[in-house]
């Protein structure tokens, strides 16, 4: 049963990495593989009256979900988030690259540098004008516009909520993210989403003792109309944020 | 609205700086397969959990691509084979860079906080 645990949640991330190719695909899947059986085996190292199955959610939920690790592979096997480590790290190789230059020979190197840097500069100035001017359209629809958002905190709330949006057909993608910060051992809140054609996509995650984990999820639609959320709060106390961006 | 703020500021201040946390390990352990940093980072932060374990493969997959490290697979004692990784030159390079700019952007910080601390608006 375990196995099927780790199957099941490798096949979801392995589904999500279909940009890459077979083989990046396998090496992502067995290298996340070795990493989950060792996590295994060492949670029943550390408490050996845990079963095998629990010892595998646990070892999946903090790996995190599918839609965590995968969103960070890029459509081109890189990453698609540009964040501020991996921003030091090139500013930290272009300085060092500079420095390296400047030993090689300032004056020259100076010269040349300064006349190459110029004629860049000036080129990409007109490259962008005209870039900004032609795609003028294409980067609008880059900006997000949120259609939903909420954001509060609830205390022992119990019972259910019921609330929905309407995603105009302007958009042709939107995205939804959800957190939920306050579950425990035995409280939940429960997440259905509703699509316009009535499909339900449940985005609650059981854990073992009978309560919830935290969501955080950030998920793609495609498909305008009105959707529907709601919230099955069991004795829970704590956040949802929730945010819902249209792109045109 | 907070708690959600708060979320995403340690969400981007854990991510900024792992990327140098996994030069720094692999710097000192290679060669060291991805669970094995997972180990070492959750020991030198006291047992806590920074990040979900899953988000340093995409990192270490982004530094592979850009040559700060290589890896090889290999098999252990037990279970699937595993991928180890080692800094590459350029990665000590960008290594002692990134720390060199880590220092600067700690100190700053630091003289920031003890301004407001010792201003009393706390």
């Amino acid at each position: 049963m375990s196995q099927r645990i780790l199957d099941d949640y490798l096949d979801d991330v392995r589904r999500r990495l279909g940009h890459l190719t077979p083989d990046e695909r396998d090496a992502v899947i067995g290298e996340m593989r070795a990493h989950l059986v060792d996590k295994i085996d060492a949670l029943l190292k550390a408490d050996p009256a845990l079963s095998r199955d629990d010892a595998a959610l646990r070892a999946t939920h903090a790996f995190g979900t599918p839609d965590e690790i995968t969103v960070q592979y890029g459509p081109q096997g890189g990453i698609v988030k540009s964040s501020t480590g991996e921003t030091l790290l090139r500013v930290a190789a272009l300085g060092g690259r500079a420095l390296r230059a400047t030993g090689r020979g300032l004056g020259r190197t100076l010269k040349w540098t300064a006349l190459v840097f110029a004629i860049t500069i000036s080129a990409a100035l007109i490259a962008a004008t005209v870039v900004v001017v032609v795609f003028d359209d294409e980067i609008r629809g880059l900006i997000p516009h949120t259609i939903y958002a909420k954001g509060e905190y609830y205390e022992s709330r119990n019972g259910t909520l019921n609330e929905s949006f309407d995603v105009p057909s302007v958009y042709h993608t939107f995205q939804l993210q959800i957190y939920t910060y306050g579950q425990d051992e035995t409280s939940c809140v429960g997440v259905n989403l509703t699509s316009p054609d009535g499909d339900v996509i449940d985005l609650s995650v059981r854990s073992p003792t009978g309560g919830c984990y935290d969501l955080h999820r950030e998920l793609t639609f495609a498909q305008p109309g009105r959707w529907h959320i709601r919230y099955d709060f069991d004795a829970y106390s704590g956040w949802i944020d929730v945010n819902v961006d249209g792109y045109r | 609205m907070i708690a959600d703020y708060l979320a995403k500021f340690e969400r981007d201040l854990t991510g900024g700086v792992l990327h140098l946390m996994l030069l720094v390990e692999i710097d000192r352990l290679a060669p060291i397969h991805g669970y094995g940093l997972i180990k070492a980072l959750t020991e030198a932060s006291g047992g806590r959990e920074l990040f979900k374990e899953g988000t340093i493969y995409p990192i270490l997959n982004l530094l592979e691509r850009s040559g700060f490290v290589k890896s090889r697979w290999a098999q252990g004692d037990h279970g699937p084979a595993r991928k180890y990784y080692e800094l590459t030159p350029t990665g000590r390079q960008v290594l002692r860079l990134g720390v060199e700019e880590w220092d600067r952007v700690r100190e700053s910080m630091d003289a920031i906080l003890k301004d407001h601390r010792r201003s009393g608006k706390r």
